[in-house]
């Protein structure tokens, strides 16, 4: 029999041991960083996180400040990218809608996320009529295409942003809601969930230390999938008129305001849809790599 | 091991699944007796109910009727409280190893859960000294504490299952196809294991497998499910001997043989009819080779016929 181990041996092993583990984030981590493209995302969205922080001191003029003499004005050494219809810095006004664009779309995020997870993890674990109210009102809201209705909400809001994020994110939750509650199904019905009730495992415990922990990836992941979405709903309705109302700048507004100048002075629009396009990739590249990292083995399809 | 106190002990025990096209008898009227010390082997199809007979058995599942008597108390009834004893005295050991640890635990955290469950051990440090002694009892290393289920090979985590299933010092194991998600020269592997520790722990054993080869080599008793129903069960030796329900014929026949000299005019033929409509009075009927009028109409009462218990009609009852 091994009666001569002593706690301190054991630890003593295991501790040098610990020092060349590594842990399993930094195991996602680096599964990460090998997808070139996931790593490319980041950086995208890192840049551009970094303009919406420094914007004041990024912007070289200022967004609001109106020059009717210098209206649409190609890029030159002054203006970068140009002026709009007004004479504002198309750089700065575009610095300063990442800001704009980018709480937007976490305030989104925040919103259908909270409202999704929880309804999922209910709907999910208990099941039984719970679970069908759920996901009948679900059935419900996704009948309808996702920005007429979003845009009917917001119509009845009346305008402004906090409206666009609680019209986007009645709407959006219940995507949210589905995934959470279909990876619940599938953690409740595994055999380490059963293995934890056969060794007298509390129905709490069940939930805080099997369900919780093995759902987690798939509520990251989700986060940056719909992140996208979020951004590029936001824009819309900004573009229609129900979002961010002038002088702010927004991507969605700037390319709004920009589509009567196509021909004159297209810089407007394009740079405009550029950042939404660029942003919206680097999310998108975040999300498949997340989902790569967390569950090497998973199906890509 | 000449003592026959029985441990475990079924009586007409039930599992009704309602489902849309019908009720799923999925364990129907099952009777059993697990004799304290012995290795008692389960063999049938698939779908014929032994999982669940098991999960019923742990009171895992609740039944839809019969009673259960552990040590000769009646465990049908138990509470929570009640359940979470019943917990260190009967564990299990899952078929597939890759599914059944806690992917986001480490080995460490795995092992310890029951410890800290029942408080059988206070502390990190007389936990870590139980784990490691498990592991080593194992053929494991103490390294592997601070491994993930997925740094570990498939043998190495049916290992740690068995661990965990041990951890609580339980009386009665049920192994529910423990070796069939194995490589073959791990199977062997952990079958010696799970011998080793059977006689070291004195332990009872509820064999699950529709491996027939390998039940006939580690059982002492065996019984054959069908269809939600108990046909048959004895002696290990006298089953193989002289099977005498024409299932059981039929199921150690379809074990392929070294020497095929023998007969096989008693190879099961058809499918396995579906349980939520299951044929009427013995359910083997229509696949049977030696039906009778009565084998439609009356379902064989499962008892004692020639010194065997059998449920069928071609031996008269004792």
């Amino acid at each position: 029999m091994e009666d001569t181990l002593t706690y301190e041996e054991i630890k003593k092993d295991i501790d040098n041991l610990k020092q060349e583990k590594t842990s399993q984030l930094a195991l996602v981590w680096s599964r990460f960083k090998r997808n070139k493209l996931a790593l490319i995302g980041g950086i995208i969205v890192l840049i551009m996180v970094l303009i919406a922080i420094f914007a004041p001191v990024l912007a070289p003029h200022d967004p609001y400040r109106t020059a009717p003499l210098r209206r649409l004005e190609a890029p030159s050494f002054e203006h970068p990218l140009g002026t709009d219809a007004m004479g504002r810095d198309m750089l700065s006004r575009l610095i300063y809608g990442a800001r704009v664009e980018l709480s937007i779309g976490i305030l989104i995020i925040l919103f259908e996320g909270t409202i999704g997870i929880t309804l999922g993890l209910l709907a999910g674990y208990f099941g039984g009529w719970v679970d069908s109210v759920i996901m009948r009102l679900v059935d419900i809201l996704r009948s309808f295409p996702v920005i007429i209705l979003a845009m009917a909400i917001a119509g009845v809001l009346g305008q402004g942003v906090y409206n666009v994020v609680i019209a986007l994110g009645i709407v959006g939750w219940t995507t949210f809601a589905r995934m959470v509650r279909s990876k619940i199904l599938s953690i409740k019905e595994s055999d380490y969930v059963e293995a934890a009730r056969s060794i007298g495992e509390s129905t709490p415990s069940i939930i805080i230390r099997y369900i919780l922990p093995n759902a987690v990836s798939t509520a990251i992941i989700m986060v940056c999938i719909m992140m996208p979405t979020a951004l590029i709903a936001s824009a819309t309705l900004s573009f229609l008129g129900l979002g961010v109302q002038p002088p702010i700048a927004s991507w969605g507004s700037i390319i709004s305001a920009g589509r009567d100048y196509l021909l004159q002075a297209p810089w407007i629009s394009t740079t405009a849809g550029l950042f939404i396009m660029f942003t919206v990739l680097g999310f998108n590249f975040i999300g498949d790599g997340l989902r790569d990292a967390f569950d090497p083995t998973a199906d890509r399809s | 091991m000449n003592s026959t106190e029985v441990i475990l002990q079924a009586d007409k025990i039930q599992k009704i699944f309602p489902s849309k096209e019908g009720d799923v008898r999925a364990v129907d009227g099952v009777n059993l007796d697990l004799i304290s010390g012995e290795v008692f082997g389960l063999v049938g199809e698939s779908g014929c109910g032994k999982s669940t007979l098991s999960r019923l058995l742990l009171r895992l599942l609740d039944s839809s009727g019969g009673s259960i008597k552990f040590k000769g108390e009646d465990i049908t009834g138990f509470d929570k409280k009640q359940l979470k004893m019943l917990r260190r005295q009967m564990s299990l050991v899952f078929q597939d190893p890759h599914t059944s640890l806690n992917p986001r635990m480490t080995i460490y955290d795995n092992l310890a859960r029951p410890f800290k469950v029942h408080n059988l051990a206070e502390g990190r440090e007389e936990i870590t000294v139980e784990i490691v002694r498990l592991l080593k009892s194992m053929g494991l290393q103490a390294e592997h504490m601070i491994r993930y289920p997925h740094e570990l090979s498939g043998g190495q985590k049916q290992r740690v299952v068995v661990a965990r299933a041990l951890a609580v010092d339980p009386e009665v194991v049920f192994l529910d196809e423990p070796t069939s998600a194995l490589d073959v020269s791990v199977q062997a592997k952990i079958l010696k294991l799970l011998a080793k520790i059977k006689d070291e722990k004195d332990l009872t054993y509820f064999f699950i497998s529709h491996d027939i080869n390998l039940i006939r080599v580690i059982s002492d008793r065996i019984g054959v499910m069908y269809l939600g129903r108990m046909v048959e069960q004895g002696e290990v030796a006298g089953m193989f001997k002289e099977p005498m329900h024409p299932y059981t014929r039929g199921l150690f026949s379809s074990v392929p043989e070294p020497t095929p000299a023998r007969k096989l005019d008693s190879v099961l033929m058809g499918e396995v009819p579906s349980p939520v409509n299951p044929p009427s009075g013995c359910h083997f009927h229509p696949r049977c080779p030696e039906k009778m009028a009565i084998c439609e109409q009356e379902s064989p009462v499962f008892n004692y016929r020639q010194g065997r218990k059998v449920a069928c009609h071609l031996y008269n009852l004792d």
